[in-house]
């Protein structure tokens, strides 16, 4: 599966929606039950799925499809 | 049916847990669990209900405003009261409360812990109570975990009186207060996090962004062990462990080889046997039943108990023997009758998969093990299985295996007495009997939660109600101890009366099955009609509601001399006069009528 299928999944698994309709403005102001809760469960969720770790300051940070999806793959290649 | 994973990934229980929500709620066993917390919980809401759902229950998770404790317990118009809870988790560490209580534990070298402990003891146990008495629910109160980073680092333990030996001793106060209130349990928090590993348990960045303390990777463990912990209130513990004989106490088929060919011993691969049946003598240190279902020469299988010098577990340990060509299900019934327990306490241990499909099969009731191919695995897979999980353990528990070895001398006594006279003589019996007190709830909640056959009425009262009843002026409930020349038989009848005007009426009625046929019931029912008479009642009306297990006391009333008064909702109603006094059987000796307690 491609990080980007990969992401979706997880969006889709979190949220309970379809991960192909996710859009890159996607926020917690579009998306239902992007709460302070669901997004620490999203940060980890991610975190377990691409087997990478987010600085704490960059937590806070990751509040766009967009925002996730250019961390995730940094950190990705910069894990190689 | 959903399959759920072994070990679903952070994002997958969210997913399970909402196709949980809509495909299995009906299928699932209701549990409404609420938790109060020092720290956000939040996160363990999806991981509940999966981890629920994996073992029958349908979690409905209620989250308190995390550090409240007292005031939703406490305010009637609480959310926390706003629907029926079945159990009440407390979870509160002392470095929630104080931040600086382990990393400034030497600041005054421990006092402001020991203050700090204390005190929250004092709420935990207030708030326990206060929930059990409102709602008659019970509640879990969760203990003290041991910090992965500790004021001395790894020298902590070497300072007798440092945070390591500190925090064990609160638990143990802890424990000690929760043991004699009746329907607290603890929640054993800090063994869970100590068997996660402590250092993994918290991640520094959820806890100092958002205080979250226990990590995502941590939380399955955790709601796994919650909902063990909250199983074992709902369902009863098993009695016996049956057990196979070849590749499973020993390697080897002794029929086959003889006792030399068996693998048992100190060294590999026999040490696998031997250390499987360490732990099953450490059931019955604890009261669990072990029987045999085998199928195999009885002559041949009982001489590896006699002579093979590697064995741990004696002849004499076994409860009941089916060594025969009989299917096990047909095996494990007889054990069932033998015992005198019902076929759904008992467990199976049996390294053959296809034995253990003919049980599943035969006889679904009883539980079935999963034993791994590898006998290494054996003593963890007995370790993990949570058929003997128990809250408690009462004296009589760990008597209980003694007492079964004991009844089969008294049932080779009354093989050779001339008469039944003769033989109920010559057990030496001897009473007491009295009311309730916080010596004997315990007890006595145990044997209304749990005896099923010589139980008239099979109400099951809640600890809380039979505390309540107990000391309530309109309600008398008594209890009765037996003892006899092979021991002590312990606390084996409970009666409850309920005065209506001039009527006391018999709400329950029971006894342990270990004590019949020895017309105990005739001393018990005089007892009673003693305690009637003096709660100013002119008759006993007793009550006898037929289930599916109690067909043994459907005639209780009319042997003891009681007149049919006819029915009740759904039984059948008994009257005896009061006015007159009963006659108590010659052949049990009366040694107390004290209103104190009971000299245990």
């Amino acid at each position: 599966m491609s990080a980007d299928k990969r992401l979706r999944q997880v969006f889709a698994d979190v949220f309970g929606i379809e991960g192909d309709s996710v859009k890159d403005d996607d926020s917690p102001d579009t998306i239902d039950g992007w709460d302070s809760v669901a997004h620490l469960t999203l940060v980890f969720a991610l975190e377990a799925e691409f087997t990478i770790r987010f600085e704490a300051q960059h937590i806070p940070e990751l509040v766009s499809f967009r925002a996730i999806r250019e961390r995730v793959t940094e950190k990705e290649q910069a894990a190689g | 049916m959903l399959t759920i994973p072994l070990d679903p990934r952070p994002a997958e229980y969210h997913r399970l847990a909402r196709e949980i929500a809509v495909l299995e709620r009906s299928s699932l066993e209701p549990l409404r669990v609420a938790m109060l917390s020092s720290f956000t919980l939040d996160f363990l809401r999806p991981v509940m209900i999966v981890e629920g759902a994996r073992v029958g229950f349908g979690v409905d998770l209620f989250l308190g405003d995390f550090g409240q404790l007292e005031q939703p317990i406490l305010d009637s118009n609480s959310t926390l009261h706003g629907s029926p809870r079945d159990v009440l988790v407390l979870a509160f560490q002392p470095t929630d409360i104080a931040p600086g209580a382990f990393d400034r534990f030497y600041d005054t070298r421990g006092a402001s812990l020991d203050t700090l402990c204390a005190e929250l003891a004092n709420r935990l146990l207030h708030s326990a109570r206060a929930f059990r008495d409102r709602t008659g629910r019970p509640v879990l109160v969760a203990n003290f975990a041991t910090p992965a980073t500790l004021p001395l680092g790894p020298f902590d333990a070497s300072d007798p009186t440092g945070l390591t030996h500190r925090l064990a001793a609160h638990n143990a106060e802890l424990a000690e207060r929760v043991y004699t209130e009746p329907d607290v349990y603890i929640w054993d928090y800090a063994g869970l996090v100590r068997e996660a590993g402590s250092s993994n348990w918290s991640d520094p960045r959820l806890q100092l962004l958002a205080r979250v303390v226990v990590a995502p990777e941590s939380q399955p463990a955790m709601a796994r062990h919650l909902v063990r912990t909250i199983a074992a209130l709902r369902r009863p513990p098993a009695k016996c462990l049956v057990l196979d004989l070849d590749n499973t106490l020993w390697g080897g088929v002794v029929g086959d080889g003889g006792l030399q060919g068996l693998q048992l011993g100190d060294d590999w691969p026999g040490s696998a046997y031997k250390a499987f049946q360490r732990a099953v003598l450490g059931l019955r240190d604890r009261g669990i039943l072990l029987a045999l279902a085998s199928k195999n020469d009885e002559a041949v299988a009982s001489e590896v108990f006699r002579s093979h010098p590697e064995m741990l577990i004696g002849w004499d340990d076994l409860a009941a023997i089916r060594i025969n060509w009989e299917p096990k299900s047909i095996n494990l019934r007889a054990i069932a009758a033998e015992l005198n327990i019902g076929t759904d306490t008992l467990v199976l241990f049996d390294d053959n998969p296809v034995e253990r499909a003919e049980v599943r099969a035969g006889l679904p009731e009883a539980s079935v093990i999963e034993v791994p191919s590898d006998p290494t695995g054996y003593r963890n897979a007995l370790f993990a299985s949570s058929y003997f999980d128990q809250l408690g353990l009462s004296s009589e528990d760990r008597d209980r295996s003694e007492m079964y070895r004991v009844e089969r001398t008294r049932t080779i006594l009354q093989q050779e007495a001339p008469s039944v006279q003769d033989f109920l003589d010559s057990l030496e019996m001897e009473a007491e009997a009295g009311p309730a007190g916080s010596e004997t709830l315990g007890r006595i909640a145990q044997l209304v939660g749990k005896t099923n056959q010589f139980n008239l009425t099979t109400r099951r009262h809640s600890p809380a109600d039979l505390k309540r009843m107990a000391e309530a002026d309109d309600t008398d409930v008594v209890w009765m101890r037996l003892r006899d020349r092979f021991g002590d038989q312990g606390l084996i009848a409970v009666g409850i009366l309920e005065r209506q005007e001039e009527d006391a009426h018999l709400d329950t009625l029971l006894m342990s099955c270990r004590v019949m046929n020895r017309h105990v019931e005739h001393a018990m029912i005089s007892y009673l009609r003693e305690r009637g008479a003096a709660m100013g009642c002119h008759r006993l009306i007793g009550e006898y509601r037929p289930t599916a297990k109690n067909h043994m006391v459907g005639d209780l009333f009319a042997e003891m001399g009681f007149a049919a008064h006819g029915r009740s909702d759904d039984g059948t109603l008994w009257e005896i006069s009061l006015t007159e006094v009963s006659a108590w059987p010659a052949h049990i000796r009366r040694i107390d009528d004290s209103e104190g307690e009971p000299t245990i």
